[in-house]
């Protein structure tokens, strides 16, 4: 694409529309969406069925959750979808330095939900003692939500790669330095989720801070030696080959975002609140 | 029609995708979904397999009908009769397809509401299928009718798809499907929608497109004949059925007491059996014969209609020197019919086509073989993880694991690359004559 930029030719050998007016990236994300619908559609309906035919010692809901905290990170993910729209806006008005702020926001907060789901995953399987097989509701609930999780840990490694993508020279490929690029990000984001976000959760509720540090030392030192590699890596002053045509790319990856979020309105409505009602 | 089965096929696969996941799951990680035992209900196996498996019949329906539209107005020397309500019965199968699912289980005891509710959706789903058989009996209706093999195919995919269909609609009301359900009466409308329907009109399509896939005719006699086989042994097999099952004969039986009555009508049908495999084994056989020997053929040797039949045969790499301009739903009859028009526009396409740059062609990239040879690897091992990996007798290694990851990267590092390769490709130049000239480089 960047060719015709340079060259003000328009090849209509490499029309990204399709005869909907719809350009394909675009048009491959919505047929995705639909059919991912359905696959959250046939995984919900499993959830609901076995909801209303527990077996006898099933495990209970209410004495399970723990509703305030899951409203926080169902909160920080509508704020994370808010975030996003916001880079879509900044990049459709060329805007990149904006763009990567919103877009590193977005992964922030998807890390402060997936760190909270963690949290829980792992608050009830210890405390609680729900594991996957011990009850039916622990076996729709942690394939549901699991589910749900991976689709939200696949996004932000999409934002990720868009983050990254951000940073490609216009001159020379960059390859090799936008590789190690992501993988820093993949490691700060990967820490944040799983220890930082996590480890806080528990500061919140009780544990000494100084416990907490000491228990993921290794975990969050390498996790802020790769924060600062990515700090270092963001440093580029060159022109990037990266602009308002991209628009369509991100708005793309908001797409799935959006879509992932408004799942999760769905599945916080179905499994969490119905319980309560 | 291809476009109605992308939508059913993406929007009905991820039904069948969770099912087995949930089937995993079970029998990886110690879930509940369908062990009775910790609370799970086998029937929603059921409910998750058919809102897949309805959908998917319709799956293989629907193409079949698409082909059968193309082939049948060729034969009869007509356009489709009724094209727009052709493929809105299409569309329309597609949406309703979506809500019968239940209708395969109507004695599981799903109540009267639920059942009530599938067996009308089911006999509203015939609506359209049978707008659709009038339509193609409304193309054959005072056409000049050439039978060349194909149609022959076409035509006795009418007439047993028409019988599939009688037969589904006995099964959608519920209190005769209670007599029907699991015996050789379902096997029998089964294997008439999806043989005497897909299947005919499958060979239907092979025999009608194998002259333009490799530019030789297949013998007509050796087809007909083996057409007249394959529908003699068809009927044979699967027409007694029908009588079996209503005899009361279980389906998945391999053997029975004989003095049920149902000897005649199985040895009829095994005798039929072994006629159907001669019929398509002869069908094969010549399109295997004609692939080497066939007499060769030009750019259109059935007169049809649409536009694969302008080019020559097999086509070029490239398809189209020019890109046509559709003029008519026949846009090959109307080529044919306006020779003068056409070769102008043909010419000023060509032209603009060359002040482009050529016809752009894309290069051949191995890296979705690869990536797809890792999938089934990673897929295949991951299947069986816990189970350790046996070669020639000895235990090589102590469990799936290592080659699971190995298929995974494997196919990570093919997207990867894949992804690296770009766009790619090359030019081609058409002169006068037809001669093809490539160039590289220059822009994209």
């Amino acid at each position: 694409m960047s060719s015709h930029a340079a060259t003000g030719h328009i090849d209509h050998h490499h029309d990204h529309t399709t005869t909907t007016g719809i350009p394909n990236k675009k048009l491959l994300w919505w047929a995705f969406l639909a059919s991912d619908c359905m696959f959250f559609g046939a995984l919900i309906s499993t959830h609901l069925v076995y909801r209303l035919n527990p077996p006898p010692g099933n495990a209970i809901p209410t004495q399970v959750f723990n509703i305030e905290l899951t409203s926080f990170s169902t909160f920080i993910l509508l704020m994370s979808s808010l975030l996003m729209a916001l880079a879509v806006n900044a990049i459709q008005r060329g805007n990149i330095k904006s763009t990567r702020v919103m877009l590193l926001g977005t992964m922030f907060f998807g890390c402060i939900f997936l760190g909270g789901q963690v949290y829980e995953f792992a608050h009830f399987v210890a405390v609680k003692k729900m594991t996957l097989s011990n009850s039916i509701f622990g076996s729709t609930f942690y394939t549901l939500t699991g589910t749900h999780g991976t689709h939200v840990a696949i996004g932000v490694l999409l934002l990720g790669m868009m983050y990254v993508r951000t940073f490609k020279p216009t001159h020379g490929n960059g390859l090799f330095r936008n590789f190690i690029h992501l993988a820093t990000v993949c490691v700060v984001m990967g820490v944040s989720f799983i220890w930082l976000v996590p480890g806080l959760i528990e500061v919140v509720y009780g544990v000494p801070l100084a416990e907490m540090l000491h228990h993921a030392a290794v975990p969050l030192s390498v996790g802020v030696v790769a924060l600062v590699a990515t700090f270092v890596l963001g440093r580029t002053s060159g022109d990037v080959e990266f602009g308002e045509k991209n628009a369509g790319d991100v708005e793309a990856i908001g797409l799935y975002w959006h879509f992932v979020d408004i799942v999760w309105i769905i599945i916080f409505t179905a499994v969490y609140l119905l319980e309560y009602l | 029609m291809a476009l109605v089965t992308s939508f059913l096929l993406v929007l009905a696969l991820p039904a069948i995708a969770i099912a087995l996941v949930e089937v995993m799951m079970d029998r990886n990680f110690g879930t509940n979904f369908f062990e009775v035992s910790g609370g799970g209900q086998p029937i929603l196996w059921q409910h998750l397999f058919w809102v897949f498996g309805h959908p998917e019949v319709y799956i293989l329906i629907l193409p079949p009908m698409g082909y059968v539209s193309e082939i049948l107005p060729t034969f009869s020397r007509k356009p489709l009769f009724g094209y727009p309500i052709v493929v809105f019965s299409g569309v329309a199968i597609g949406f309703i397809g979506f809500g019968v699912w239940s209708h395969h289980m109507f004695t599981t005891g799903m109540g009267t509401i639920a059942t009530a509710a599938f067996s009308l959706a089911t006999m509203a789903i015939a609506v359209p299928t049978g707008v659709k058989i009038f339509n193609w009996i409304g193309t054959l209706w005072g056409g000049r009718i050439v039978t060349r093999v194909p149609m022959m195919f076409a035509l006795g995919f009418i007439w047993m798809f028409m019988l599939g269909g009688f037969s589904g609609i006995m099964h959608s009301a519920a209190p005769a499907d209670a007599q029907q359900q699991d015996s050789y009466f379902v096997i029998a409308h089964f294997h008439y929608v999806l043989i005497g329907g897909a299947t005919f009109a499958l060979l239907a399509a092979i025999h009608y497109w194998f002259p333009k896939f490799f530019g030789r005719m297949v013998p007509e006699f050796w087809g007909k004949l083996s057409f007249w086989i394959i529908f003699i042994g068809f009927n044979a097999t699967f027409f007694p059925m029908h009588f079996l099952g209503l005899n009361g004969m279980p389906r998945r039986t391999w053997t029975y007491d004989a003095n049920m009555g149902w000897n005649e009508g199985n040895m009829f049908a095994t005798i039929g059996a072994y006629l159907l495999g001669i019929g398509i084994f002869t069908y094969f056989a010549v399109l295997v014969w004609s692939f080497f020997k066939g007499k060769k053929c030009g750019n259109d040797p059935w007169d049809a209609r649409t536009l694969e039949w302008s080019i020559p045969s097999p086509p070029p790499e490239h398809n189209f020197a020019a890109i046509p301009t559709v003029h008519a739903r026949d846009g090959w009859w109307y080529e044919k019919t306006h020779k003068e028009e056409i070769a102008k526009e043909k010419a000023a396409h060509i032209q603009a086509e060359e002040s482009h740059g050529g016809i752009h062609m894309p290069d051949q990239s191995w890296y979705p073989l690869f990536a797809a040879i890792g999938l089934l690897i990673g897929a295949f091992n991951f299947a069986q993880l816990h189970h350790p990996v046996v070669m020639f007798g000895n235990q090589v290694l102590g469990s799936h694991l290592p080659l699971a990851i190995t298929g995974g990267v494997f196919m990570v590092i093919s997207l990867y690359l894949w992804s690296l390769e770009g766009p790619g490709g090359y030019h081609i130049h058409l002169d006068e004559q037809g001669n093809i000239k490539e160039s590289r480089g220059g822009h994209h």
